[in-house]
Order: structure tokens, then C-alpha cells, then sequence
């Protein structure tokens, strides 16, 4: 800033030139302005200038101070100012050099995000450190591998306790079973040629279950399944034996009895027909417990219609077609599972089936309940196995809905945002673009990068596990650099 | 007293017809922020200093939303009375 001071008589210099008038002129000019500001001012009036300012008069209240040397309190009289409030047009010419900056409202989101973005930043231009947390990442893998098996184990101990605790509801049982006892045998057998079937489809599925590797999460879950499966199986096949007279009815009345919900919602009378066949009273309370699981599975069949169409589709084509099978023990091994997962956890109570079942039977209800709740979680499994195959699929882009020009400062994280809502999807663009760009950190300025159209699946910004998928390609990406 | 009183005031004082009174007005005017625009400092003699003053970028909050803001910095006209004219209104009755 210049902090050069000049009199009244540069300017009086400046209008005299200006205006071609002598500098006498001027100067008288000047010099009568300002008495007559004065005077005014004198007066007690305000005197406003067009173009340059008001000229007050203040008054300063007399104050109490204190002596700095002595400590003794001493009044400050009051006293007149003149006060000069600048005129909006001055404000603006002088404050020109500052003119361009605007208040910045600071919100502490923001500051955090960029304190963020500066480390991002700075992780990305550091290679070493990220070649580090991939193989920290794979360690974690493996541990979660290792979790995996281990947690099978505790599975079993689990479907034991269970299978305990279900003897002492059985117990409870006996006198809904003696009303209802005649005539139902031939249908909880069916049930349960029903189940071996599944036996077979489980089977199945083990094998069939893809590799995911990539997110513990939903692998664990799947290794839960099959632990949780595993267990029913035995027990059906020591049933099974003893069943074999009853199997000629099989397949076809199966179907009949998917049509007739009252019969496949009340399949406990078979209890006290098989009590009296069994001398073992163990063997009895095993296949109860499969009874019931199955009465379950029905009661979730007919009230909820997709998986019904999952059921026929199955007693249609059990005999021939083995890939329906598959999907329809899908959903079965999404029922034993959380079967299992509900004797856990604490129950969520569907209202209107807590109704119905209450008035049912009691001992019952709670975990018919539970059943089907379920099935609510197994849509959601199948809904995340087809964006396991979205991430498996080989992208290949051939639609773009813009293109981009790289500036000074550009990034593709900051491109991502601006396109598909969220940073962590820049991994696209990159991968739509790897014949231009060589290394995702260092892009020439100029370069013309095309932004693809990705499936609004994929760049879900409000699914974890697209966030996840993203990020590993960016380890992937980064870490091959 | 505003703009036109000014004039006609000192137009009257001058014995100058006023649109010539105007003109050297807004020609002072103009001189004044042009030399206050290049952040020079202009005393008038026993009338006071204009001088250009710049206050620092400060963090100001909102009291009733506590939003945070950060006022950047700017330059203002500071006028500053000199002791002549200081002694004149000393004496001025003030009114309360």
C-alpha cells in the first residue's frame, strides 16, 4: 500500500489542470469547501457530498479511566468528532484491489472433507504405502477365510442347542396334537419327501455357490448357510429311514397340499402319530424339530407369493429340471439359515402374523414368526448375489454420456463426483480410458477423457458394497502403478 | 445539508453561478478518490486527514446459527479530524 500523503494542494493542482481554471480558482474553491463543511458541521448538521461521503458530527461520551503512573481515577471529558462515512462509489474504488474476495462461510463438513481429500491426495501420490495396504488387505482376507472355517464349527454347537431347546416346545405340544391327530400322517410325510428332496438340492448348492471373495461379509453369511444346512440334513436322513413306507404318495399330492394352506400351517398332529411308531424318544424330537421347520417353510410359502412361485416351480420340475431345484433350495437354505440365526438373535414381530398364529397356537407362533421374517433377507441375498455377477462381469464400454477435458488441477476423483455422485467410482472412468491415460495420478494436461454410462447398479452410492467393490479396483489400479 | 445546499452555499460565498461551483465540486470529488484509489493519504490543512486504511481478514461467527464465515480483508477510507477543527467543535453543545 502506498502510504504516500499529499496536501491540498496536489488536488487543487489536479482540479486546476482538469478544468483548465486558474489554480487561484481552485484553490479558493477548496478552501471555501471545506469552511463551509465547518460551518455546517457547527451548526450541528451533516453535510453529504454526491459521490464521496457524509461528514458527521459524533459525540464521545465522557468516560472513567485511571492514571497509568499514579493508579487515580480520571474522567475523560466528553468530546465532538467529525465523523466521515465514505460513500458506496469511494468504498468500491478504493477497496478495488480486494474487490474479488468474497466472504467464505466455513461449515465443518466441508474443512473435514477437504482435510480428506488432502490425505486421499496424498495416499495416491504415495506408492509405497499403498502397495503396504494391499497386502494388509489380503492378510485380512485370509484371516476372514480362516474366521470363516472356524465359525463353521461354532454352527453346529449352535443347531445342537437349538435342537434342545425345540424338545422342551415339544413338550408343551402334546395337547394341540391329540385334537387334530386323525388323517394327517400322509401329509407330513409328503413334508417330508419334500425335505429329502431338498436334501439332494442341498447338495447341490453347495457346490454351486460362487466364490466371493472379494467382501467378507456376504461370505461369511453364505459359509453360515451352509454349516447352518448341513446339520437339518442329518437329521432327515435318519428320518428318512423310517419314513421309506410313506414315500408312494410323493410329488403329486405334495402340490395338492400347497394349495390347501390349512393343512401346511398345522403340521404338528404328525408328532403324536410318529411318538407312538418311535420307541426312541430321541430320534422322535429330531424329526419334530424338522417338522417344524418345515411347517415354516410352508407358512412362508403361502404368504409370500414370490417364493410360492419358487415352491411349484420346484414340485413342477423336481423330477427333471435340476437348475429350478437349485433356485428353489435357494431359497430353503435361506430359511434354514435364518431359522438358525433367529434362535439368536431376538425376535422382530410381524404384527399381522402374530396374529394369525396366536390364534393358531401359542408355543408355536413365535417361531412360525420367525420363519417368515426370513424371507424378507433372502431377497436381499439373491438382490446381492446379482451385483456379485454385475462386479464380475467384464465392463465394456461403449456408452459415454460426456467427455472431460483434463486442466491444470483436474482429477478424476473430482470428475467422478461431478458425474456419478461419489469419488470412489473414478475407478471407471479410468478403466474407460486406459489406452489415454498411463498412470491415474499423473494425467497430461489436455487429455480428452470420456466419461462412460455406467448401470445406475453399480455406482449406487448408497450401497456399501459398490463403494467396496470400488475401492478394491482402486487398489487394484493404483497398486499395479 | 446535502449535495445541492453544499453547492448553492458555497456558490453563494463565491459569487459563482452554481453549475460552475458543481463541476469544480465533482472535479475535487473525482481528484479526492482518485488519489484515495491509489491508497495515498490527502490532509486538508486545519480540516483533517482522508487516508486508507486496511482491515485484516477476520473470522466472524453467526451468534443465533453459529455458522462460521471468514470475512476476507478490504480497504477503507478513514477520515481523521485535525486539532484545529478539533478545538472548533470542542465547545459545541451537545445535545441530550
Amino acid at each position: 500500500m502506498n502510504r504516500e500523503k499529499i496536501s491540498s494542494q496536489e488536488i487543487i493542482d489536479q482540479v486546476a489542470s482538469q478544468l483548465k481554471v486558474s489554480k487561484r480558482q481552485s484553490e479558493e474553491f477548496l478552501k471555501e469547501m471545506f469552511v463551509t463543511i465547518e460551518e455546517a458541521l457547527l451548526a450541528g448538521e451533516s453535510v453529504k457530498i454526491k459521490n464521496f461521503g457524509t461528514f458527521k458530527l459524533q459525540w464521545n461520551e465522557p468516560r472513567k479511566s485511571v492514571n497509568i503512573q499514579t493508579g487515580e481515577e480520571i474522567i475523560l471529558d466528553g468530546y465532538n468528532k467529525v465523523t466521515f462515512t465514505p460513500d458506496v462509489k469511494l468504498k468500491d474504488i478504493v477497496n478495488e484491489p480486494f474487490a474479488h474476495l468474497e466472504p467464505l462461510v466455513l461449515d465443518d463438513d466441508n474443512e473435514q472433507e477437504q482435510e480428506q481429500d488432502k490425505e486421499s491426495i496424498i495416499e495416491e501420490s504415495y506408492d509405497p504405502l499403498h502397495i503396504f495396504t494391499e497386502q494388509a488387505s489380503e492378510i485380512k482376507e485370509i484371516l476372514s477365510e480362516i474366521n470363516a472355517l472356524s465359525s463353521k464349527n461354532i454352527e453346529n454347537d449352535k443347531i445342537d442347542k437349538n435342537s434342545e431347546g425345540d424338545k422342551e416346545l415339544v413338550n408343551v405340544m402334546p395337547d394341540f396334537i391329540a385334537d387334530n391327530q386323525s388323517g394327517r400322517a400322509k401329509e407330513i410325510s409328503e413334508t417330508e419327501i419334500a425335505n429329502v428332496g431338498n436334501n439332494d438340492v442341498i447338495s447341490d448348492n453347495k457346490i454351486n455357490i460362487p466364490p466371493v471373495r472379494e467382501i467378507d461379509v456376504p461370505e461369511t453369511s453364505k459359509i453360515e448357510t451352509v454349516s447352518g444346512i448341513k446339520n437339518p440334513v442329518k437329521y432327515i436322513t435318519a428320518d428318512e429311514m423310517e419314513m421309506a413306507h410313506n414315500e408312494g404318495h410323493k410329488l403329486n399330492e405334495t402340490q395338492d397340499e400347497l394349495t390347501q394352506p390349512e393343512i401346511l400351517s398345522t403340521p404338528d398332529p404328525f408328532m403324536a402319530e410318529v411318538r407312538p411308531n418311535k420307541n426312541n424318544r430321541k430320534g422322535c424330537l429330531i424329526f419334530i424339530i424338522v417338522v417344524l421347520l418345515l411347517a415354516g417353510v410352508f407358512v412362508g410359502n403361502y404368504y409370500f407369493s414370490s417364493a410360492t412361485r419358487c415352491w411349484i416351480k420346484y414340485n413342477l420340475l423336481s423330477e427333471s429340471n435340476t437348475s429350478s431345484i437349485s433356485k428353489a433350495s435357494k431359497t430353503v437354505f435361506g430359511w434354514f439359515k435364518d431359522l438358525k440365526s433367529w434362535f439368536i438373535d431376538d425376535t422382530v414381530i410381524d404384527d399381522e402374523m402374530a396374529n394369525f398364529y396366536t390364534a393358531l397356537y401359542d408355543p408355536d407362533s413365535a417361531k412360525i414368526k420367525k420363519d417368515t421374517v426370513s424371507i424378507d433377507t433372502i431377497a436381499v441375498v439373491q438382490s446381492a448375489d446379482s451385483l456379485q455377477m454385475l462386479f464380475d462381469q467384464h465392463r465394456v464400454y461403449k456408452e459415454f454420456i460426456a467427455e472431460e477435458r483434463i486442466n491444470e488441477g483436474s482429477r478424476l476423483t473430482l470428475i467422478s463426483e461431478k458425474y456419478y455422485g461419489l469419488r470412489d467410482f473414478w475407478v471407471y472412468i479410468y478403466e474407460a480410458n486406459r489406452q489415454k491415460i498411463t498412470d491415474p495420478d499423473r494425467i497430461p494436461t489436455g487429455t480428452i477423457i470420456r466419461i462412460p454410462k455406467l448401470d445406475d447398479r453399480l455406482i449406487d452410492k448408497n450401497n456399501l458394497r459398490c463403494v467396496q467393490y470400488a475401492k478394491q479396483l482402486r487398489d487394484l489400479y493404483v497398486g499395479l502403478e | 445539508m446535502n449535495h445541492k445546499e453544499l453547492i448553492a452555499e458555497i456558490a453563494a460565498k463565491m459569487k459563482l453561478p452554481r453549475q460552475e461551483v458543481e463541476k469544480l465540486l465533482d472535479a475535487t470529488v473525482a481528484a479526492c478518490t482518485e488519489q484515495l484509489g491509489e491508497g495515498k493519504t490527502i490532509g486538508v490543512q486545519s480540516f483533517g486527514n482522508f487516508e486508507v486504511r486496511k482491515k485484516e481478514e477476520r473470522l466472524s461467527v453467526h451468534p443465533a446459527t453459529q455458522v462460521r464465515t471468514l470475512i476476507p480483508p478490504k480497504l477503507v477510507v478513514n477520515f481523521k479530524q485535525s486539532n484545529i477543527l478539533k478545538d472548533k467543535i470542542k465547545d459545541l453543545p451537545h445535545h441530550e
